[in-house]
């Protein structure tokens, strides 16, 4: 053959190649269209047997034994529905469509490929033990936590955040700012979410020598209300050296609500605090519904730095009549200009109408 | 045997909830959004109705104070159903004169003894 014959059939083997590629692609989507379809037909077949199994009725053991006996194709499209209903359940019906996972070897399964090399796996088997609920898991799932995968250590976050055992929380605080990091987020939510048996492990990561541990924890005990760590949160705020631990603790004093709260705040809204913590801490003696503070935050209205004014304001708005009285008078300038402004914009945008 | 109207936009949690009144004898309407909750609830007259919170376009607040509003509907007996996170809209449930919540995830043994509680209340 010529060059000049292979120049001109190369436009129609392109062109071949072409119609041949997305041909291949058709074809794909045609089939996965059809698993889609037969996965549903699938899981609507198998809907009644999930409702019998939950609840305790006359049919609830044979449609359990039918969902045992499911062919793995077939578990695979019903598992999803499932796992979406464990999640709306609680009591006896979660408790039943659990043991139907024991029952298929599935927990067992999900145990094993936590150890799995590919990370796809121990991701899944993190978050479908987290849905299950499965305390025996918590072990494996706190090795997970420095896992090489990002999002093997995500996911392991979140199921210990399902899971809820409160031995969970120090291995999850302490990983905060460590090499292979977790965020920070997820593991307020997840420490949250283990609720006020956390609070032993809190209580340490406050003195932990990582500011983002204690940046972390104090965070945590404003979301989790736990009052009794008042006490150590009021010491980060007045001494601690890190100027985002201050910050997260005058916002979780604020959450704390407790009285002890009022004075360390009062005194980080002083005019030589950073900018910053002193907006924080206006903003915290609102949520604490501080009215002694209406006079000293009525002051800060005129405050040079905008997000302290505003937040005075908001905080004013927040404590209630007393606020709001002051607020108004503000408008009539008694404080100057600035504060006028200032009192006027939050009494048209948030006074309770 | 009485008639309840359950209105969610979660297919599972209108699913269980039908299964379980059901196999306990009541007769079941189900709603799939706020609107379809309301006219079911003029059209069908039913005993009692459990309301979904969090439905698009009307709230369950919104409908129970659309029920409340009317005095075919205003006698009503109205459970809602909440999410944990949104507690607050408790408040405004009582406010609009629900007589009682269950928070999700929620116990179907437990939604049901409500229920029964809630008939028992206005049938005496």
């Amino acid at each position: 053959m010529t060059a000049r014959a292979v120049l001109a059939s190369a436009p129609l083997a392109g062109m071949a190649a072409l119609v041949l590629h997305g041909a291949l692609v058709a074809c794909g989507w045609a089939r996965r269209g059809r698993r889609t379809r037969r996965d549903a037909l699938l899981a609507d077949r198998a809907r009644g047997d999930l409702l019998a199994a939950a609840m305790d009725d006359a049919g609830s053991a044979a449609a359990m034994q039918r969902l045992v006996r499911l062919r793995r194709s077939q578990w695979a499209a019903v598992e999803p529905v499932l796992l979406a209903m464990l999640g709306k359940l609680r009591g006896d019906a979660r408790a039943r469509l659990v043991q139907l996972f024991v029952d298929r070897d599935a927990v067992a399964t999900a145990m094993q490929d936590l150890a799995s090399e590919h990370p796809d796996l121990r991701g899944r088997a993190a978050a479908r033990l987290g849905v299950l609920g499965w305390r025996d898991a918590v072990p494996a799932l706190c090795r997970l936590l420095v896992d090489a995968d990002q999002e093997v250590r995500r996911s392991a976050v979140a199921a210990l955040g399902d899971i809820g055992d409160p031995a969970a929380a120090e291995p999850l605080l302490s990983r905060v700012g460590r090499r292979r990091p977790l965020p920070t987020l997820e593991v307020v939510r997840a420490v949250a979410r283990l609720g006020l048996g956390a609070q032993p492990s809190l209580a340490t990561a406050v003195t932990h020598r990582d500011p983002r541990v204690r940046a972390t924890a104090v965070e945590i005990i404003g979301v989790l209300g736990a009052i009794s760590l008042a006490r150590p949160v009021i010491r980060l705020l007045d001494h601690d050296g890190d100027l985002d631990v201050r910050v997260r603790a005058a916002g979780a004093l604020g959450r704390l609500g407790t009285p002890s709260g009022r004075g360390p705040l009062l005194a980080a809204t002083a005019a030589h605090e950073p900018e910053h913590l002193r907006a924080v801490a206006c903003r915290a003696l609102g949520e604490l519904g501080a009215v002694e503070a209406v006079p000293h935050l009525t002051e800060l209205l005129s405050d040079a730095a905008q997000p302290v004014s505003y937040n005075a304001a908001e905080a004013l708005i927040r404590i209630g009549d007393a606020g709001i009285v002051a607020l108004a008078e503000a408008t009539e300038g008694w404080h100057g200009p600035h504060a006028a402004v200032q009192a006027r914009e939050v009494l048209m945008t948030r006074a309770p109408r | 045997m009485a008639t309840i109207l359950v209105a969610d936009d979660d297919r599972d949690i209108r699913d269980i909830v039908a299964y379980k009144l059901q196999r306990v004898g009541h007769y079941v309407i189900l709603a799939t959004n706020g609107a379809e909750a309301l006219s079911a609830a003029r059209a069908c007259e039913p005993d009692l109705v459990v309301l979904d919170v969090m439905m698009p376009g009307m709230s369950g607040i919104e409908v129970c104070r659309e029920l409340r509003a009317e005095p075919r509907t205003a006698a009503l007996p109205v459970i809602l159903l909440t999410a944990r996170a949104q507690e607050s809209d408790v408040e405004a449930g009582f406010a609009v004169g629900a007589d009682d919540y269950v928070v999700k995830p929620f116990s179907p043994s437990e939604l049901v003894s409500r229920i029964h509680t809630m008939l028992g209340r206005v049938r005496t």
